[in-house]
């Protein structure tokens, strides 16, 4: 059987890639998550990529190919991977490359790590989250991310949504044997339920409602990675992107009837 | 009560509005609330008619009011609200021994849930009042599936009616269709000020 023919019929999968699915996708996302940590740097992010063995999850930067494969399952070992590794290692290429083995039991990761039998150059990764988006946000590095993305501490429900949109999104952009950029994932987030802080370019329109609002009296504001958080001296405050619609309406509305006071604000939400 | 229910059905605007803060009243009769740290946790929508009544017929008109202003989403996994802008009263207690969260209707239950959970994230109250005058039947059950088992504890449900039919996302007979466009609210901008939140800060 010819390398491409076994790929495609590795890509087709079966009963155990299946139940192997949820993990990937939980996975994929996890990853679309980190990447928007970064999104200032662009990363191309494929799954099944054509005529590639190491296929689940490959990242794709400026420098380097990073390829995942995915394993959840305890009795996982090197010999079901090796020649996987091997092959995608020993292929020249232009980029540096690296294979990681990504596996869901903190005891196969330890074990497979002090393997003799580990593919020279590969490394393993541990993905043990839980699959409950509303549990696993208590991990310390994208906890702290995600409370610093909102007005105040996330609730859970703020969670589910970050998670089920970046879920929905890379799900309706990723065409399986393609890099997609991460610009692509977020353009289809809908702005009016994001509560992520993304990358924005302050505009002049900005700059000349920015003096306007400085002005008022009560009112305080700052604009950290483009969210737009505001609080009023009687207790009221909240928090848009700028990206959406709603923060170019609202500087429209400063510009046209500049406000002078408080008052004169609450009109323009 | 009842007939306040029914008047919902039918009623113009301003019947609506008086019907609503009636409702309201009636709630915090039913409630009984022996703390004085209480706070109530309601939505810009509802703050003016539902919650000002409930307010008005309170003996102890230091309440704190909070009010939260969410967007709602529906995924694939159910309906999910966010709280885009917030109004903690400052005179609120650092110490809350009950809070009540009012709505005019709960039928999925996610504007309670996020409601509840933004203010559970700052507080620890001994008694949650959740009341309605109108409940979509197994909406108890469904909020307190998706708290952890210590906070569901605390829930008390307070209504007048449980209805168990739904036509068009919207719960039949309810309160008379949607909430916001029966209180002539429809037109308003996402970030409304509600008379009372607005004079709240401003005193």
């Amino acid at each position: 059987m010819g390398t491409r023919k076994s790929v495609a019929l590795q890509h087709r999968g079966g009963v155990a890639n299946l139940r192997g699915n949820a993990f990937e996708e939980f996975f994929a996302v996890w990853r679309v998550l980190e990447a928007l940590h970064v999104a200032h740097v662009p990363t191309g992010l494929a799954c099944q990529l054509k005529n590639c063995s190491v296929d689940d999850w490959v990242e794709d930067a400026p420098t380097e190919r990073r390829h995942f494969q995915l394993k959840r399952k305890r009795s996982t070992r090197w010999s079901e991977v090796a020649n996987e590794f091997s092959t995608e290692l020993s292929k020249r290429r232009a980029k540096r490359a690296s294979v990681t083995l990504v596996v869901g039991h903190r005891a196969t990761a330890g074990r497979l790590s002090s393997s003799k039998q580990r593919v020279p150059g590969s490394e393993v990764l541990l993905f043990n989250r839980s699959l409950k988006p509303s549990e696993h946000w208590s991990d310390r590095r994208t906890g702290a991310a995600i409370t610093r993305l909102s007005i105040g501490p996330t609730t859970a429900s703020e969670r589910e949504l970050v998670w089920s949109t970046i879920r929905t999104a890379w799900l309706n952009a990723r065409k399986p044997g393609y890099f997609i950029s991460i610009q692509r994932v977020i353009a289809a987030l809908p702005d009016r339920t994001l509560p992520l802080r993304l990358p924005w370019t302050p505009t002049t329109r900005w700059r000349a409602a920015e003096k306007l609002l400085r002005a008022v009296s009560g009112f305080s504001f700052t604009l950290e990675d483009g969210a737009f958080t505001y609080e009023e001296a009687g207790g009221v405050r909240g928090s848009f992107s700028c990206r959406t619609s709603l923060f170019k309406e609202f500087i429209d509305r400063v510009l046209k009837k500049p406000p002078t006071q408080l008052a004169d604000l609450r009109g323009l939400f | 009560m009842k007939s306040e229910l029914a008047r919902l059905q039918t009623a113009a605007v301003a019947p609506y509005r008086s019907a609503m803060r009636k409702l309201g009243a009636s709630l915090a009769h039913s409630v009984k609330l022996a703390s004085k740290k209480t706070a109530v946790v309601t939505t810009p929508e509802d703050a003016d008619y539902l919650t000002a009544g409930f307010l008005e017929a309170l003996p102890d008109a230091a309440t704190s009011v909070i009010c939260y202003w969410t967007e709602r989403s529906s995924l694939p996994e159910g309906d999910i609200a966010t709280v885009v802008q917030q109004f903690v009263d400052p005179r609120m207690p650092k110490q809350v021994d009950t809070v009540v969260v009012l709505k005019s209707i709960i039928s999925s239950g996610c504007i309670v849930r996020t409601n509840l959970e933004k203010f559970l994230a700052n507080a620890k109250p001994r008694r949650i009042v959740i009341a309605a005058p109108v409940m979509l039947k197994g909406a108890d059950v469904g909020l307190r599936r998706q708290f952890p088992k210590k906070v569901a504890s605390l829930f008390e449900f307070v209504t007048f009616a449980v209805d168990d039919e739904k036509k068009d996302n919207v719960v039949v007979p309810g309160v008379g269709g949607w909430v916001e466009e029966r209180l002539g609210l429809k037109h308003t901008r996402a970030r409304f000020m509600p008379a009372l939140v607005a004079h709240l800060a401003t005193s």
